[in-house]
């Protein structure tokens, strides 16, 4: 086990310099933000807030859709509305 | 305070023609009895509603943009809860904002629909394709 660990060691002080950590597999894409150019967001754009939602009717979180935090929170506000008005449903099997 | 406020309410589209009218008509009537001047009036038609209300699954939906005075809010709301043919209302306040960026979007979506109408047969990449990509190919 000792010999394992100063094999590495050795390994690693032979690589000194050139040691590249492992990155680019682990980087992530910079997500684009799907909605740049839209100020308003209508509750009656139901073409615009499905985007928004899985297939359940959920809303996405930000993490996967790329919006910003004040998008989010307009659009979230958008659904809810909408769901109020029956242009979306509370829960769904599959509204696509 | 005068505000701009703007309702949205959805009326049994099981309904004749004649009682939907009926019913707008007695929605426009609540909001001048209190007060609202009525700037546009916006008749989106039957729909099918996302989940059923009152054991209907059909809407007629109409949208009214007027100015009143908060006081108009309740009383609203409460005579579209008596009111039989009246399955849903929403009222939301518009600020000037609200109104100016509803235009810049909605002009903005024309156009991307526009585009995109002219654009159908191209790729969905077009455009904005990534440069870092292809060198990341190169090694």
């Amino acid at each position: 086990m000792a010999r394992y660990n100063n094999r590495n060691r050795t390994r690693n002080e032979e690589n000194n310099g050139l040691f590249r950590p492992r990155q680019r597999d682990t980087r992530r894409r910079k997500k684009r933000n799907p909605i740049k150019d839209i100020e308003y967001i209508d509750y009656s754009n139901i073409k615009l807030l499905q985007r928004f939602l899985n297939d359940q009717g959920k809303i996405l979180p930000r993490r996967i859709t790329g919006v910003n935090a004040k998008q989010q929170r307009a659009i979230t506000r958008a659904v809810k509305y909408a769901r109020h008005l029956a242009l979306l449903p509370f829960v769904a099997e599959d509204m696509r | 305070m005068a505000r701009h406020y703007e309702t949205t309410v959805i009326i049994n589209g099981m309904l004749e023609e004649k009682q939907i009218n009926d019913a707008v008509e007695r929605v426009v009537e609540t909001i001048t009895k209190h007060g609202g001047t009525i700037s546009e009036t916006d008749h989106w038609g039957r729909k099918r509603l996302a989940y059923p209300i009152g054991k209907k699954n059909n809407g007629y939906y109409v949208r009214f943009e007027y100015d009143a005075s908060g006081e108009i809010v309740a009383p609203l709301a409460r005579f579209c809860r008596i009111d039989d043919d009246i399955l849903r209302e929403l009222t939301l306040v518009l600020t000037e904002r609200d109104m100016q960026k509803r235009e810049e979007t909605e002009t903005r979506i024309a156009e991307a629909e526009a585009a995109a109408e002219s654009a159908e047969q191209d790729t969905d990449d077009s455009g904005d394709s990534d440069i870092g990509d292809q060198g990341v190919d190169d090694e």
